[in-house]
C-alpha cells in the first residue's frame, strides 16, 4: 500500500472524502444538533477528540489485536473515550451537556469513528492515524457549523446566540424544527457534490489536453 | 509476540485464550481509567446539581439573583427558608413545591410555586425531563414556563390549569407536543389541588 502523507490526510478528511457530505456518515447527529451553532461546535469538538484518540489507540494496539475480535476492541475503545467526553461535559460544561442531552452518548454510534478506525487506523501508524482522526473530525465539524449557521441565522436570527438580524426579523420556525435540518443538509450535499463534479470534470479535461 | 509462525500451530494472536486475555486486560485498563475519572469529578457534578436546584427554586419563587455561583448561593441563603413541605420565600411568602411524574418518555421533575395566600401560581420550572428535543423538550423554554406565572387559581374548579382554547383555559399547550403538554398538566393539577386542600382546611371556618 502506498504510504499516506500528512498532507493527503487533511485534504481527504476535510474536502475530498469529507465524512458527512461525501461519505454521508454521521448524518444522525448532523441533523440533530445543528439548530444552534454552540451545540454544533461542542458536538464537533467532542467528535474530533473521540475520533483522534480512538484512532490513536486502535493504531497503537493494531499489532497485538487479534483480527477476529478487532471490532469488539474498537467499540470498547470508542465507548471509553465517549464516556470521558460525557463526564468532562457534565463536570465542566453542564449547560452544553444539558443542551446536547442524549446525543453525547450517541457519539459512540457515529459511523465516522468506527469507519475511520477500521479503514485507516487498523492499517496505519499511530501518529498519522491520530491526524486522520483530527481532520475527519474537523471535516465533520465544519459541515455541522455550516448547517447550524444557516439554521440558527434563519431560525433564531442569531449567530452563536448573538442577535444579528435585527428586531424586524421574522424567525423561520421550520429551520429550528427537524425538517429544517434535512433541507439544509441536503442542499449542502447537493452543492458540494456539484462543485466537486465540475472540478473533477475540468481537471480530467485538463489532463487530456496536457497529454 | 514475534514468534508467531511455529510449525503448523495457530499463531499466538489467533488462539482463543490470547483473545480472551487480551479483551479482559483491555477492559480492565479502560474501566479503571473511567472509574478514576468518574470518581474524581463526581463532587464537581454534585455541586453543580445542587447549584442548579437552588437556581430553579430561586426562579420559581421569583427572587432576583446573580448568574454566578456565589450570587445564587447568597441569594438562596438570604431569601429562601427551607420547610418540610417545600421552600418559602422570606419576603413574599410564596411557597415552592417539588413535583415529579411521568411524561411521554420519562420522568418529569421540577418546582412549582403558589403565592402565600394560595390565590395564584407564581412560577414553574423543570429540573429533569427527557421529552423529545425540539418538541416536548420545549417545556423548558421561557415562554412556556413564564405563562404559568401569575395564573389565578379558581378554587372551585377541579383542575386549576386548563389549556386554551377549552373553556376556562388559562395556559397554552405546545403545538406538536400534545402528549407532553397533557402530561405536564396531569402532573401539576393534582399537586396544586392537594396544596389548596391542605391550606383550605384551616381557612374554611371563616368562609362558612
Amino acid at each position: 500500500m502506498a504510504k499516506i502523507k500528512a498532507k493527503d490526510v487533511w485534504v481527504m478528511g476535510i474536502w475530498k472524502e469529507n465524512p458527512v457530505v461525501i461519505q454521508v456518515l454521521g448524518i444522525c447527529s448532523a441533523l440533530a444538533v445543528t439548530n444552534r451553532m454552540d451545540n454544533a461546535l461542542v458536538m464537533g469538538v467532542g467528535l474530533i477528540f473521540v475520533t483522534a484518540f480512538s484512532e490513536l489507540t486502535v493504531s497503537l494496539l493494531r499489532k497485538y489485536t487479534p483480527k477476529h475480535i478487532r471490532m469488539m476492541v474498537q467499540v470498547l475503545i470508542i465507548s471509553a473515550f465517549v464516556i470521558i467526553v460525557d463526564i468532562y461535559l457534565k463536570a465542566y460544561l453542564p449547560n452544553a451537556s444539558k443542551a446536547l442531552g442524549p446525543y453525547v452518548g450517541l457519539i459512540i454510534t457515529n459511523c465516522i469513528i468506527m469507519g475511520r478506525c477500521e479503514v485507516f487506523a487498523q492499517k496505519n501508524k499511530p501518529a498519522i492515524s491520530f491526524l486522520d482522526g483530527i481532520f475527519n473530525g474537523i471535516g465533520y465539524t465544519l459541515v455541522l457549523l455550516i448547517v447550524a449557521f444557516a439554521r440558527e441565522l434563519l431560525g433564531f436570527g442569531t449567530v452563536f446566540g448573538i442577535s444579528v438580524m435585527g428586531a424586524g426579523w421574522m424567525n423561520w420556525v421550520i429551520m429550528i424544527m427537524p425538517p429544517g435540518a434535512f433541507f439544509m443538509l441536503a442542499l449542502l450535499v447537493w452543492l458540494v457534490n456539484t462543485l466537486r463534479e465540475k472540478r473533477e470534470l475540468s481537471a480530467s479535461q485538463g489532463e487530456v489536453k496536457a497529454r | 509476540m514475534r514468534e508467531e509462525k511455529k510449525a503448523g500451530k495457530r499463531p499466538l494472536h489467533e488462539t482463543y485464550y490470547y483473545s480472551v486475555i487480551f479483551m479482559v486486560v483491555l477492559t480492565v485498563v479502560f474501566i479503571s481509567i473511567l472509574a478514576y475519572l468518574n470518581d474524581s469529578t463526581s463532587e464537581i457534578i454534585e455541586t453543580a446539581g445542587q447549584i442548579n436546584e437552588k437556581e430553579s427554586i430561586l426562579y420559581v419563587l421569583g427572587i432576583e439573583h446573580g448568574s454566578s455561583i456565589e450570587g445564587i448561593q447568597s441569594a438562596y441563603e438570604e431569601g429562601v427558608i427551607e420547610e418540610t413541605f417545600g421552600f418559602v420565600a422570606k419576603e413574599s411568602g410564596t411557597q415552592a413545591f417539588f413535583f415529579s411524574g411521568s411524561g411521554l418518555w420519562g420522568d418529569i421533575e421540577g418546582f412549582i410555586s403558589i403565592s402565600g395566600d394560595m390565590k395564584s401560581l407564581e412560577g414553574l420550572t423543570f429540573t429533569k425531563q427527557s421529552e423529545t428535543p425540539g418538541l416536548g423538550g420545549r417545556i423548558e423554554e421561557m415562554w412556556y414556563k413564564e405563562q404559568f406565572r401569575g395564573v389565578e387559581i379558581d378554587t372551585a374548579k377541579g383542575s386549576p390549569l386548563v389549556y386554551r382554547p377549552e373553556p376556562g383555559g388559562n395556559v397554552d399547550a405546545i403545538s406538536g407536543a400534545t402528549s407532553t403538554s397533557k402530561a405536564v398538566l396531569k402532573i401539576l393539577n393534582p399537586i396544586i389541588r392537594e396544596k389548596l386542600d391542605q391550606a383550605g382546611g384551616g381557612e374554611s371556618n371563616g368562609q362558612d
